[in-house]
């Protein structure tokens, strides 16, 4: 089943006169992790908000986790999100004044379907992502986001957005502020921990080293023909 | 609400900077709230229990001040016997004559009878207490307030020379002829407090002295007592000349009767004060600083409101990206406006506390210095209903004011989405 379902978009931004998106079709399967490459403006974030529900979009567009997104007003889009996916940004993922363990625990204040899937203490299982992670719980749990280096924020960033198993995560060119190698590690934790959980990962990237993380690659200016998936 | 108290936190300096501003302002407010209330009352309750007072014709106000208040004088005296005239007058129960124009070391003396001490009510029908000693019995005897006695160190026997004139420059001192204090009243934060009586006999004969001093002083020493008014009556001794006079009555109704008759008294023109009447009338005066004192304190809770509105707004800008990470975790734009108005509430709220701890501390520290200096009270006791209202009011208005940065937050989080353009 498509987690993320992307049928016939055309998106336009209010004022703008011309698409950014035109007929775009897309669809991610559970456990499937899928890279999407394009040039800046081609569409990849307005794609990321679509999927996200940050922006209005039309009925029968978008579906995630079986949802159809434009069907939701905005209220219950955040719900939504809070619910069902976990988004990882370019850099400044975290709340700094929050220390690691209360970032990674952020979507379960807003999401109880988040919070009920998680047995046992939260507490434990944010450690058990950092662990999964690469991260020594014990040492940098209680720490400060601020104090942490990038690659270790990127990767708190992972834990948040894995918390609670949501079925899709969105990753928004979450490797560009890391070094070579530190990519490398982050994105092989990464695919393997949203595998575990069997959450869909669309991740947006202009990186071509990290492919072979992928089970597709798709480019931008595929996407009108990449048709639906079923 | 954690997140609110972390981010606080996080903001530490300069959210405690706000709450100490809005503490400021609300202790302000209470203090001028408080003080205002205790003046009034001090004020109204200085002639309880006097219900008219009789004087040269004159002002209302001016009468009142002079005779109640000790300040200024009354301007003409009049005729002793008035004093006669009135107390067999029907309708009045007791008259007590005033006779003024000195002062000691600035303090107004009032020459008097005994009976002032009987029939003076202040707060609440509250009559004069002696904390020591009693009333003058002869001439040389004096009786003081309780301001008097503190500033001036005086106690039951010490000597007192009095000086001629009102003002706390002594233009003459009548160092020939001195008083003994027999009794020291207790304190009621009315101008009393700041008065020396004298007997009526005791002024008289400081002024009958005057002229006699610069031709031989020694006459004056050899026969103290007053040699004008042998002829006293036989209610009294009945001065010359006297200021004013306290009236009581036996009852209500006979006010207008008696106010008619002093008003239409012949031999000289006199006007019957009702103290609550003219209390009024000053009142109003005073009342329009008492308003400027409150519009003062309200601006200053304004501008402590305002701080906060700058503060949550200066913020704002600083704290998109963190706005726009708790949207991508599932916060709605609701939910970020929920925390600015929570913070609003929280920093208000303390404001409040703190204002509150500080408002009893300084009425701690200057009750002593104002009940002694001016006859007011802050009153460290609890709230009553309307402070309460008041507080409510600013903790309303906290939130109002905090609803100008969360909408800014509202559509700032709106046109952000989850992208941080930074």
């Amino acid at each position: 089943m498509s987690q993320i379902s992307v049928s016939d978009f055309s998106f336009v931004w209010p004022g703008g006169n011309a698409a950014v998106l035109q007929n775009a079709s897309l669809g991610v399967a559970a456990g499937e992790r899928v890279m999407l490459r394009g040039p800046s403006g081609s569409g990849k974030s307005t794609l990321l908000a679509a999927i996200s529900g940050v922006i209005d979009i039309p009925v029968g567009a978008v579906s995630v986790a079986g949802q159809d997104i434009g069907t939701l007003p905005a209220s219950k889009r955040d719900r939504f999100r809070a619910d069902h996916m976990g988004l990882i940004f370019q850099v400044f993922n975290l709340v700094p004044w929050l220390s690691a363990v209360d970032n990674i625990l952020l979507p379960c204040r807003f999401s109880k379907r988040r919070r009920d899937r998680i047995a046992g203490p939260l507490d434990k299982e944010a450690r058990r992502l950092m662990a999964a992670l690469g991260l020594d719980p014990d040492a940098l749990g209680a720490s400060q986001a601020s104090a942490l280096s990038v690659g270790q924020q990127q990767r708190i960033a992972a834990a948040r957005a894995l918390i609670g198993a949501p079925e899709v995560i969105l990753a928004d060119e979450p490797t560009s502020a890391l070094d070579p190698e530190t990519k490398e590690t982050f994105m092989q934790m990464l695919s393997q921990q949203a595998q575990e959980s069997g959450a869909a990962l669309l991740m947006v990237s202009h990186d071509n080293g990290l492919d072979h993380h992928f089970d597709r690659v798709i480019h931008m200016s595929e996407l009108p023909q990449t048709g639906t998936v079923a | 609400m954690t997140l609110v108290l972390h981010s606080l936190w996080n903001r530490r300096f300069v959210a405690a900077l706000t709450v100490f501003a809005i503490a400021l302002s609300v202790a302000l407010i209470l203090s001028v709230e408080r003080l205002r209330d205790s003046a009034r009352t001090s004020f109204a309750n200085s002639a309880s229990g006097i219900d008219l007072i009789v004087a040269p014709r004159g002002n209302d106000v001016q009468i009142l001040l002079a005779t109640v208040f000790g300040v200024g004088s009354t301007g003409a005296g009049m005729s002793g016997e008035v004093l006669e005239l009135l107390e067999e007058m029907p309708g009045v129960a007791w008259a007590v004559p005033l006779m003024q124009g000195d002062n000691h070391q600035g303090f107004p003396v009032i020459g008097t009878s005994a009976a002032y001490f009987e029939h003076f009510k202040h707060s609440r029908r509250q009559g004069l207490e002696f904390v020591k000693g009693d009333a003058f019995d002869d001439v040389h005897g004096a009786v003081i307030g309780a301001e008097v006695a503190d500033r001036l160190g005086y106690d039951v026997g010490t000597e007192i020379v009095n000086a001629h004139g009102a003002g706390a420059v002594a233009l003459e001192v009548h160092d020939e002829a001195p008083f003994q204090i027999t009794g020291v009243l207790a304190r009621n934060n009315t101008a009393v407090d700041r008065m020396v009586f004298i007997s009526l006999e005791g002024f008289d004969a400081l002024h009958a002295e005057i002229a006699p001093r610069s031709a031989d002083p020694f006459d004056t020493l050899a026969e103290p007592s007053h040699d004008s008014h042998d002829d006293e009556h036989e209610h009294g001794f009945v001065p010359d000349q006297i200021n004013a006079v306290y009236i009581g009555l036996s009852s209500r109704t006979a006010v207008l009767g008696v106010q008619r008759a002093v008003a239409t008294y012949k031999a000289e023109p006199l006007a019957a004060v009702m103290p609550n009447v003219a209390l009024l009338q000053l009142w109003s005066i005073t009342g329009t600083a008492e308003n400027a004192l409150r519009l003062m304190s309200v601006a200053v809770m304004a501008a402590s409101m305002i701080g906060m509105v700058v503060m949550l707004s200066a913020a704002l800008e600083a704290r998109r990206r963190e706005f726009a990470i708790l949207r991508s975790v599932g916060a709605a734009p609701r939910d970020v406006v929920l925390m600015i108005v929570t913070e609003a509430l929280l920093l208000t709220a303390s404001g409040i506390v703190l204002g509150l701890l500080i408002f009893w501390g300084v009425a701690l520290l200057a009750e002593p210095i104002l009940s002694t200096g001016f006859g007011v009270t802050l009153g460290s006791k609890m709230l009553n209903v309307s402070e309460v209202t008041l507080l409510l009011t600013i903790l309303c208005f906290g939130a109002l004011a905090s609803l100008l940065p969360a909408w800014r937050v509202y559509r700032m989080t709106l046109a952000d989405g989850l992208t941080t353009k930074l």
